[in-house]
């Protein structure tokens, strides 16, 4: 197709050219079978860009680059050197690029967000109800949906899906009290918290927490006790420290 | 639930370690720094497709999925049977039935996705938790137009 030779440029994140200097990226192999390799880093001022040579016979996608994409941005944060991660994908036409057109034009605005990302870490939160738990306390609490239960025709196809209707509608009223609760004790252990959107009717709650590096042990141990004043009920997740996808600047 | 959990001893919270792939991906996708400098994405024609495994779960399917275990909830009450230990005579899983059916479908529909796209050699970890959203990069096509980025989302409550 073209005769042009291609050395596209993959960017994972970009970094302090300080806290990097020369020495190699920790987590720089690629996962197997990822088409991202060479994983090197290429600095302009007091930024660096962490990259790897973009496959050119194929697209970008697989699991392994998705894993390869993670586990570079989380060896950074594993050496405690402040990222701002690119969303999977970005691809620039060579280093000079990604020089020119990516280092250079924001190279203020990048200094200033790592400065605010320096010492922090992101967690993932997600808490989600132990369903038999959450059943029985609805059926209690609503006589409507026990009744439904005690007399079933669940052959009945509009019975059924008025009777999932109610205990759904019973989850979501049930839902904020429970989060608020969670929240309520997770906030003051964080420097910022951004709520995402539940992915299920018993999911309770979905959060992104950046957390000072010195706050994290008391953070990981408020997760905790709130798994353990939950238990049975309530089943938490915790993920992280993870690189801060959900605390960059808005584009 | 999954075989990526490593629950700690003595710990009420899941820690996977390693992170699964539904966890990197769920964290990863549509995530991170976007800047106008991006659509140069376009140059060697990369184009990034995400879905969600639950695009195709209608709320009526929730809704029979949670009747479902509220009316399972009654039978392990009464004696703790099975729908599985009655037998097929129950005309009672006659709409439980088809939910599983349809949920199923829609499980083995994902999985055909992520295989195609994704790739194999982690089928354990996409099953996890109905979180498996797929991702799939496009053939390059060599246009230098910014490819458009697109994202088909249905929650399965609404």
């Amino acid at each position: 197709m073209t005769s042009v030779a291609l050395a596209p440029c993959y960017v994972f994140g970009i970094v302090p050219a300080t806290d990097v200097g020369s020495r190699p990226i920790a987590g720089a192999q690629p996962s197997g079978g990822s088409g991202i390799t060479a994983i090197r880093v290429v600095s302009r001022g007091a930024l660096a860009a962490v990259v790897g040579s973009a496959p050119v016979d194929r697209p970008i996608g697989r699991a392994a680059d998705l894993r390869t994409h993670d586990a570079v941005l989380a060896s950074l944060v594993a050496d405690e050197v402040p990222v701002l991660p690119l969303r999977f994908g970005a691809v620039l036409a060579d280093e000079q690029a990604v020089l020119d057109e990516l280092l250079e034009p924001h190279h203020d605005e990048f200094v200033r967000a790592l400065e605010q990302l320096r010492g922090r870490l992101q967690f993932v939160v997600r808490a989600r109800y132990e369903q038999d738990t959450i059943l029985r306390e609805v059926l209690a609490d609503h006589p409507e949906i026990a009744r439904l239960r005690q007399h079933p025709d669940q052959a009945d196809w509009n019975q059924q899906i008025r009777l999932g209707e109610l205990v759904v509608a019973a989850l979501e009223r049930r839902r904020p009290g429970d989060a608020e609760t969670v929240l309520a004790a997770l906030t003051p252990l964080a420097v910022a918290v951004r709520r995402q959107e539940v992915s299920a009717a018993d999911e309770v709650l979905h959060l992104a927490v950046l957390v000072d590096r010195s706050s994290r042990n008391g953070f990981e141990r408020a997760v905790e006790e709130c798994g353990r004043s939950f238990a049975g009920r309530i089943r938490f997740r915790l993920v992280g420290p993870v690189a801060p996808y959900d605390f960059v600047p808005e584009g | 639930m999954t075989t990526a959990i490593q629950q700690r001893r003595g710990s009420y919270v899941d820690r996977p370690s390693p992170s699964s792939l539904a966890d990197v991906v769920e964290l990863i996708l549509d995530k991170g720094l976007v800047i106008d400098v991006y659509v140069r994405v376009s140059l060697v024609g990369i184009e990034i497709l995400t879905i969600d495994a639950r695009i195709v779960v209608a709320s009526v399917d929730t809704y029979l999925r949670f009747a479902e275990a509220t009316n399972r909830l009654d039978l392990y009450e009464h004696g703790g049977k099975s729908i599985d230990e009655l037998g097929g005579s129950l005309s009672a899983n006659v709409a439980a039935g088809k939910t599983k059916g349809a949920l199923t479908g829609i499980k083995d529909k994902a999985e055909e996705f992520i295989e195609d796209h994704i790739g194999g050699g982690d089928d354990e970890e996409n099953e996890d938790e109905g979180t498996g959203r797929a991702t799939r990069a496009r053939r390059p096509t060599r246009e230098r137009a910014p490819a458009p980025r697109r994202r088909r989302r249905e929650d399965d409550e609404g």
